[in-house]
């Protein structure tokens, strides 16, 4: 983190007017610590995260406003919710959204079985409009509703992270049906009213960019985007996830996954790929790489997921120039050269 | 950490005149941030991001960044706004290094405070009128040179090919007829028959969304159109994803699956890689011929629109052509060729190389300009083939 100061490009004098103007009123904080122990917090779940996406996630605290995260498959869009429900101690309600997805799977359902009993129950020996109408208020109460995750997130006395994963999937009617619930965490049912939320709950948006979202979406959101991660971060990954692993072994993974990348396939490998891989070379009990590039072959499964990447890669020497390729570890954010046997540790 | 920021009272005026017009300078680089979040900015700056420069900047991208695109740029755009005055910063806003603008004094409350190196007279000058709209969608894409409205019609086709699918409504609505249940419905319905279901309410059938195949001519003959209509087909395939796209000249391109998900800039440099190999002499007939032999069983149906963008311009004869069109039309829903160069013939005039072809496709099209783009728009999502 940068120790330089806010410098707004305005003259000294007018930066020295406003401080002597401001020095009756309190100074800010920092939110500096609270970030740092948010980073923290989230380091000792397993998740490694960049001081940007903690600064996001801070400030959707800080506003109470979803935060809507953009990024390539297997970057760990999904994996921030976890670590924030672990973080809150509270409950993580998902709902993975999916073309087709409607108000009665997301918002509430009506349990047309038990209204329907209590209906042919109640009603045998009442004709009445009054009836009718008491008849009816009785069945379309509270104990009638099925909560679909929206609404029970909205009606959780306590807060919870509520997670709307790959929002892109849904339709853009689907959309429009979030607007309510995001901006005023509110849910309107006709028949009983409207839900008012009991305690504000964290939500985080997921996209894969797939479909374009609605400007109407995005402006209710604070918005963050994950790319894949330089080499350093994704070692610093690895060694969270994966305790027993090898230095050397880490390294190597790590090494070839970012060179991996550089290549055009169908399907480049994210982080989640890198940690299953790594974990399948550790329970084949390999500590390095080097000595056995057939091991990479016969593991290619875990990282690459179309047939076209595998018979691209499996083609002849393939592995072993990606392999012995320009290294990628080394440095700090970006992939770069590394020479001889530098390492980052 | 510096204190010196500190001082700076974070709700002066003057902070908030320099956030609101950091967002107009965002703003006039295509990053719109709306009021509200303007305001979340001005909060955040009262919560502690305003001490160190980091902090602000990842607090200000989070409120005002909307997209990937955003998010990119944004970085770019705000060590240009809040770097020391003449600060000269490498940049590819606009393709060229600026100075850091000079912030607007006190006194110049409200004023813009420099636009990446753009002069305010300049922007002023690309500020266009409703009427400017109009007679550039009329204007034939050939004629268009000024980059800033080739821009603008580049922006112009991407929102007509996004907003198709909305024009597309997929909401179940009520029927009295059906093959599935409105249960909410029904039971309402059953409450005045003591639960018996007597008067049944039905969904009407979910439409499907379009599938279109889509085969864009991209040889020389084509240079000036096929750049927009790649454009056009990227975006409507990010609408409609079951369609597909290819590209043909001499040989035939499948451009793939992970073509619509190209942003802009990717979209941009795709097409430059690939204009070189595209560029060259035309043959329709063959790579139709390829396309019905190897994808079209796979890929067109019944159900499928196939539009082919080209002027027809072959080297093989257009009794070469016409069977394989007559072919393609026979298997598809409805086949609507595009022809850029139609809107240049006279009524009557002949045209040797489509004359003949047009017996065998169902809507025959021109798409020179905006105007035209926007009917066929219309007539890919009609429901009804011609």
């Amino acid at each position: 983190m940068s120790d330089e100061s806010v410098s707004p490009n305005d003259n000294q004098t007018s930066t020295r007017q406003a401080a002597s103007e401001s020095a009756s009123q309190p100074a800010p904080m920092s939110a500096q610590p609270q970030l740092d122990s948010l980073a923290a917090k989230l380091a000792e779940t397993g998740y490694v995260a960049d001081p940007d996406l903690v600064a996001s996630l801070h400030l959707m605290e800080v506003l109470q406003k979803p935060l809507l995260i953009e990024g390539e498959a297997g970057v760990g869009k999904t994996g921030i919710a976890r670590a924030l429900a672990d973080i809150h101690g509270c409950d993580l309600i998902r709902l993975q959204c999916y073309e087709g997805l409607d108000a009665q799977h997301a918002l509430y359902e009506w349990d047309y079985q038990r209204q329907l009993l209590a209906l042919q129950l109640t009603g045998s020996n009442k004709n009445t409009s009054e009836d009718n109408l008491s008849t009816q208020q009785q069945i379309y109460s509270d104990d009638y509703l099925l909560k679909r995750p929206l609404l029970a997130a909205i009606s959780s006395p306590t807060p919870v992270v509520l997670l709307i994963d790959e929002v892109d999937r849904a339709d853009e009617e689907f959309e429009a049906l979030l607007l309510e619930t995001l901006s005023d965490f509110q849910v309107s049912v006709p028949e009983l009213g409207t839900f008012k939320a009991h305690s504000i709950p964290r939500v985080i948006l997921t996209s894969n960019a797939i479909r374009e979202l609605s400007d109407a979406l995005r402006r209710r959101c604070l918005y963050h985007y994950i790319d894949y991660p330089s080499a350093r971060k994704e070692l610093n990954i690895v060694r969270a996830r994966l305790p027993g692993i090898s230095e050397d072994l880490a390294l190597q993974a790590v090494w070839f996954v970012q060179n991996l990348r550089r290549e055009t396939l169908r399907k480049t490998p994210g982080v989640a790929e890198t940690l299953d891989w790594a974990a399948s070379l550790l329970a084949m009990k390999i500590h390095n790489l080097e000595d056995s590039l057939d091991v990479i072959d016969s593991t290619l499964a875990s990282l690459v997921k179309t047939r076209a990447d595998l018979l691209h890669l499996r083609s002849d020497g393939e592995v072993e120039r990606i392999f012995k390729g320009n290294p990628a570890i080394e440095g700090g954010d970006g992939p770069a050269h590394k020479t001889g046997q530098e390492s980052t540790s | 950490m510096s204190s010196t920021a500190a001082g700076l009272a974070v709700s002066t005026p003057q902070i908030e005149e320099r956030l609101q017009n950091f967002a107009l300078f965002l703003r006039e680089n295509d990053i719109t941030p709306g009021p509200a979040a303007i305001i979340d900015a001005a909060r955040l700056c009262r919560e502690g991001f305003l001490i160190e420069r980091q902090l602000l900047k990842h607090g200000l991208r989070s409120c005002f960044c909307h997209c990937a695109d955003d998010w990119h740029r944004f970085e770019e755009l705000f060590e240009i706004y809040w770097s020391p005055p003449d600060t000269v910063i490498e940049t590819d806003v606009q393709g060229q290094s600026v100075e850091a603008p000079t912030l607007a004094t006190q006194g110049d409350s409200g004023s813009l405070v420099g636009f990446a190196g753009t002069s305010s007279q300049q922007m002023e000058d690309k500020l266009a009128g409703a009427g400017d709209f109009k007679a550039l969608s009329l204007a034939d894409f050939r004629f268009v040179f000024d980059p800033y409205e080739k821009q603008l019609i580049e922006k112009m086709v991407d929102d007509l090919a996004r907003r198709s699918r909305r024009s597309w409504m997929r909401r179940r609505v009520k029927s009295r007829r059906g093959s599935s249940l409105d249960t909410r419905t029904t039971i309402k319905k059953s409450v005045r028959f003591q639960g018996q279901l007597m008067d049944l309410r039905f969904l009407a059938r979910q439409r499907k969304l379009p599938s279109f195949v889509l085969l864009v001519d991209v040889s020389q003959s084509m240079e000036v159109y096929a750049k927009l209509f790649l454009r056009y087909i990227c975006r409507l395939m990010q609408a409609f994803r079951q369609s597909e796209a290819f590209a043909f000249n001499t040989e035939l391109l499948q451009l793939g699956s992970g073509f619509h998900q190209m942003s802009e800039s990717e979209l941009e440099d795709a097409i430059n890689k690939n204009q070189q190999r595209w560029l060259g002499g035309t043959k329709i007939a063959r790579s139709l011929e390829t396309f019905n032999q190897q994808y079209a069983r796979h890929t067109v149906s019944r159900t499928t629109t196939v539009v082919i963008f080209s002027d027809g311009c072959d080297t093989a004869t257009p009794e070469e052509l016409a069977p394989q069109v007559a072919a393609l039309q026979r298997r598809a829903r409805q086949l609507i060729w595009v022809n850029p160069l139609l809107g240049r013939f006279k009524e009557g005039e002949k045209d040797p190389y489509m004359d003949p072809i047009t017996p065998f496709v169902d809507r025959y099209r021109s798409a020179h300009n905006l105007q035209s783009l926007q009917l066929l728009t219309h007539d890919l999502l009609s429901s009804r083939a011609s």
